[in-house]
């Protein structure tokens, strides 16, 4: 999925990021309907293979190892859910959100991209999440996904994943 | 006399107040919730007034409140009953009785709007779990989460204007599709992969693709359309099968891990060294917040501070009178 490429030409080393050509990046999450504005962090995997978090709660993250926003597959932007220091994540009110709403994703070069809900679903948290992280209709999707269902004092988690599946708006 | 009279009016007024004692501390009783008679319309798996579009397996019977043309791709071989329409031409075999229709209009308009509501919930009912009863719930909103069903008995969901689902509602304790009723003053939109109750809509029932319903889409106006959508029921065994609520995994398309670096390729004039392919699929973050962590009780620290500042004032002043 992800490609770095270096060219060697005759000892000259050239340093391509396939990307980096194609789209430019994420910046900012915008969600009007639940009050979100958030900066957009660049985070790939932790090391048991889960989706790297923001650290920040009132930052998102987006999973740098997939498309970027408005590329064809699922770009997937993750947030924190719950309080902290009295004050809500990011995320808090992502269960608010219905089919129809809109999702903004503005790159760094000030472009925006509008993606519209589509279908929201919970998945455990131990799920098989290919559906969440891979498409093959050669479109370009947005999928969030925060916690929901009981904190695991335990395990330090939640029980759940609430997950927004949405389409880019052509 | 006057000690009799004087007797009577003590006796009065203790049982005045006895009377008024068992007023104030007499709970309010609940009114449950009672079937809302569907009649003939219970072997109805759809009831459209303007048209039914899409198909989908039907286990009862369908009627059109209307000529059979309005029934567009729906036929005989999709539905286990009979489909009925004003006209009785096909795709129907049979002229709708106007009986089906009349117990449907007096569901929605009389015998549902006419009971006690038990209470007001929602719009959004994600996570919420109930009992047996009434309940308003305003412009419903199932967000793709879970709305429990906790013991035997009537459910009643009356919304005030339209219903939306892309979630699952989920029966336990001797809670049967059977009893539940949705009524909509406007448009029903069932997405997800599942629904429960007979829905009894005002402007029409609209079914996302291959969502099911364990039980009946019954419009009082406009039209059913259908995506490919299995009605059947309502069943009225307890505890049934829970719906499904998550994908099911596909590990065998899922794509396994490969992020070890590629070898170089080398050519005599070019290189090229792909130094990461990640087709890993990453397992869900977590993002929760400990509940209990990071939180400051200030609403104790405030309630706090009102009580001790006055303390503090007092004990001073009490010092200076000294």
């Amino acid at each position: 999925m992800f490609l770095f490429v270096h060219l060697n030409f005759n000892q000259q080393q050239a340093t391509v990021d396939l990307f980096a050509l194609s789209t430019d990046e994420p910046s900012r999450l915008k969600i009007p309907s639940i009050s979100v504005d958030a900066s957009v962090e660049h985070l790939g995997l932790t090391n048991e293979g889960a989706m790297d978090v923001p650290e920040d709660k009132d930052d998102v993250a987006w999973y740098k190892f997939g498309p970027h926003p408005g590329e064809n597959g699922n770009a997937v932007i993750a947030g924190h859910y719950g309080w902290k220091e009295n004050t809500p994540a990011v995320f808090d009110n992502l269960h608010k959100l219905k089919i129809g709403d809109k999702i903004y994703v503005e790159n760094k070069n000030g472009s925006l991209i509008t993606f519209v809900v589509r279908e929201i679903q919970i998945y455990d948290k131990d799920a098989d999440a290919s559906k969440v992280f891979w498409s093959d209709d050669n479109k370009a999707h947005l999928n969030l996904i925060t916690c929901t269902g009981e904190w695991s004092d335990n395990e330090k988690t939640s029980s759940h994943r609430l997950i927004v599946f949405a389409n880019k708006k052509e | 006399m006057k000690k009799n009279i004087k007797n009577f009016s003590k006796l009065s007024a203790i049982t005045l107040a006895v009377a008024l004692v068992f007023t104030l501390i007499t709970p309010s009783v609940t009114l449950a919730a009672t079937d809302p008679g569907l009649g003939t319309a219970s072997s109805f798996s759809i009831l459209a007034q303007t048209a039914i579009t899409g198909t989908g397996t039907i286990s009862g019977n369908v009627g059109l409140n209307s000529i059979g043309a309005g029934i567009t791709a729906l036929t005989d071989a999709m539905v286990g009953g009979v489909i009925y329409s004003s006209d009785g031409v096909a795709p129907s075999t049979a002229t709708l009785s106007p009986s089906v229709q009349a117990n449907v209009s007096n569901a929605f308009t009389s015998n549902i709007p006419g009971q006690a509501s038990t209470g007001s919930i929602g719009p959004v009912l994600d996570g919420l779990t109930v009992t047996p009863g009434v309940y308003d719930i305003g412009a419903g909103r199932l967000n793709g989460g879970i709305l429990t069903l906790n013991g035997s008995g009537i459910y009643i969901f009356r919304a005030s204007s339209d219903l939306v689902s892309s979630g699952s509602v989920v029966l336990t304790n001797g809670a049967r599709a059977c009893d539940v009723y949705w009524r909509v003053e406007t448009l029903t939109t069932l997405n997800g992969s599942s629904f429960v109750g007979s829905i009894l809509a005002g402007t029409g029932i609209h079914f996302g693709s291959g969502t099911s319903l364990n039980g009946r889409a019954l419009a009082v106006g406009g039209d059913v359309t259908l995506l490919n959508n299995n009605i059947s029921g309502p069943t009225c065994a307890s505890d049934p099968a829970p719906p499904i609520l998550y994908p099911t995994p596909i590990s065998t398309s899922t794509p396994v891990v490969t992020s070890t670096p590629i070898e170089t390729i080398a050519t005599t004039t070019t290189t090229v060294i792909v130094t990461q392919i990640s087709t890993t699929t990453p397992t869900l973050p977590n993002t929760g917040i400990n509940p209990e962590a990071n939180n400051h009780p200030w609403d104790l620290i405030i309630l706090g501070s009102v009580f001790a500042l006055p303390s503090f004032f007092y004990l001073a002043r009490k010092k200076q009178l000294i």
